[in-house]
């Protein structure tokens, strides 16, 4: 088993066996991540894809640190421009603070029932402003500062969308939870 | 049914549940991916084999152009020796292309002969010329690399036939020595005996007169004829003599130069002396 630094040393000498060793490793996290932002399988295999290619073409520009960490980032940006591209990206009416503040004390939940496909397959279910903005701030730990630059809105609409996209998948969730009781 | 020990806020859940989430991506993705990128490898890399050749080609090119002109040097400078010294009658000089094995073989040839064949008096301007010391000339077999020296025999300076700067020096050879040169070139026992070199060898040219330079100047002329088409025979195809002497005469002065090979002889006389 080759090393990641051999992987990598392999690649950036455009060797074959290296390519396919990097891409075995990271693709399925990586497909995992751009399902999350599109609910359109075919359109994620095309950014995982396109993030590939990106990534082979710019991994002698990796400086160390955490490789998946790294691929992931092409990745959020390769789907955030697919996204963006698309027009996809429609924002709800801004909501102050104060609200957003008031949302916040509501989307707590059990999540006892609840594995990441089922999740996954509600969050598909969400407007795209919202999901990608969950996504981006919940799970992939980008600031909000950094959100509204990427998407090219304000902090503002960015943290409003947020609020309510937490608050549209909590109600999905308790929908989906009364029916998994019910089911019992 | 809702346990509140056990709620969570959404963020987390999501954290937690994504982390690590995987799911496996179509079979297509990596070929494609794979060809992409080498495609593109081997598209650069055909570029730049493709500039390399054109690079390759261009220089190539250019150096052959060079050395055809360098080539073409030795009858230009010919052509500047006539224009300098001329109202010549006829157009004299001899360009050899010695560009193949087989022509060096023959300046070889040459060159061993004149080994036997030639005395050298050192040249010195000053130092009379009966002093005779034996070195054969050296034949040119490096034109580029190096510029043969010009030497003297007898009254008769014989040097390499590249600028009218290296063989401007006027001198008067005699018969003798113009056949001493002509010899050099490895002429074949047949044409040195020939009645006309006999004849030719026998003239004196430079005291010829102004009124009996024609019939001199046929003989010049048929000798260097036969020896063109002599040479010419033997050698190979492409190291050809083209043309091998020149002489005029004005009221001023007789002027001639023979050429072969890389080497000329030349005389001029002041008519009026």
């Amino acid at each position: 088993m080759k090393s990641e630094t051999q992987i990598v040393n392999g690649c950036l000498a455009a060797e074959k066996w290296a390519q396919e060793a990097l891409y075995k490793q990271f693709a399925p996290f990586l497909f995992g991540v751009a399902k999350r932002y599109t609910p359109d399988s075919d359109l994620a295999a095309d950014i995982l894809q396109e993030s590939f290619i990106k990534i082979f073409k710019s991994l002698s520009s990796f400086n160390g640190g955490s490789l998946q960490a790294w691929l992931k980032r092409i990745l959020v940006n390769t789907a955030l421009d697919h996204i963006k591209k698309h027009n996809t990206l429609s924002m709800a009416i801004e909501i102050s603070d104060a609200n957003a503040h008031e949302f916040e004390s509501l989307v707590t939940f059990d999540d006892t029932h609840f594995d990441a496909k089922h999740l996954l397959m509600l969050m598909d279910a969400l407007p795209t402003g919202y999901r990608t903005i969950l996504n981006m701030y919940a799970i992939d730990g980008f600031s909000h500062a950094e959100i509204a630059n990427q998407l090219g809105i304000s902090e503002g609409t960015s943290k409003s969308q947020l609020a309510r996209a937490r608050f549209a998948l909590l109600r999905l969730l308790n929908k989906s939870e009364k029916s998994y009781s019910y089911a019992k | 049914m809702q346990n509140k020990q056990n709620h969570k806020h959404i963020d987390k859940v999501l954290q937690e549940k994504f982390s690590n989430f995987e799911d496996l991506p179509p079979a297509f993705v990596l070929d494609e991916v794979l060809n992409a990128v080498n495609h593109q490898k081997s598209k650069s890399k055909k570029l730049i084999f493709w500039w390399a050749a054109a690079i390759l080609l261009f220089s190539g090119g250019v150096f052959w152009l060079f050395s055809l002109n360098y080539n073409q040097s030795n009858v230009l400078t010919l052509t500047q020796i006539d224009q300098k010294t001329n109202k010549f009658n006829n157009q004299s000089s001899v360009h050899v292309d010695d560009k193949s094995s087989e022509s060096n073989n023959f300046v070889s040839s040459i060159n061993s002969n004149l080994a036997g064949k030639q005395e050298k008096i050192p040249s010195n301007e000053n130092k009379k010329t009966n002093e005779k010391t034996t070195q054969a000339p050296k034949v040119n077999h490096n034109k580029k690399q190096e510029k043969p020296k010009l030497f003297e025999r007898g009254s008769a300076l014989f040097g390499p036939i590249t600028s009218i700067d290296s063989f401007k020096t006027l001198f008067e050879p005699n018969a003798l020595e113009i056949l001493v040169a002509l010899q050099a070139t490895n002429l074949p026992t047949q044409l040195a005996s020939d009645p006309l070199i006999a004849d030719f060898s026998e003239v004196d040219l430079i005291e010829v007169d102004d009124n009996q330079i024609f019939p001199i100047n046929s003989i010049v002329k048929e000798w260097s004829q036969k020896a063109v088409e002599h040479l010419n025979s033997q050698l190979p195809t492409n190291f050809l003599i083209k043309r091998s002497i020149h002489s005029d005469s004005t009221q001023d002065h007789n002027r001639f130069r023979l050429a072969f090979g890389d080497y000329a002889i030349s005389g001029t006389r002041n008519n009026k002396n």
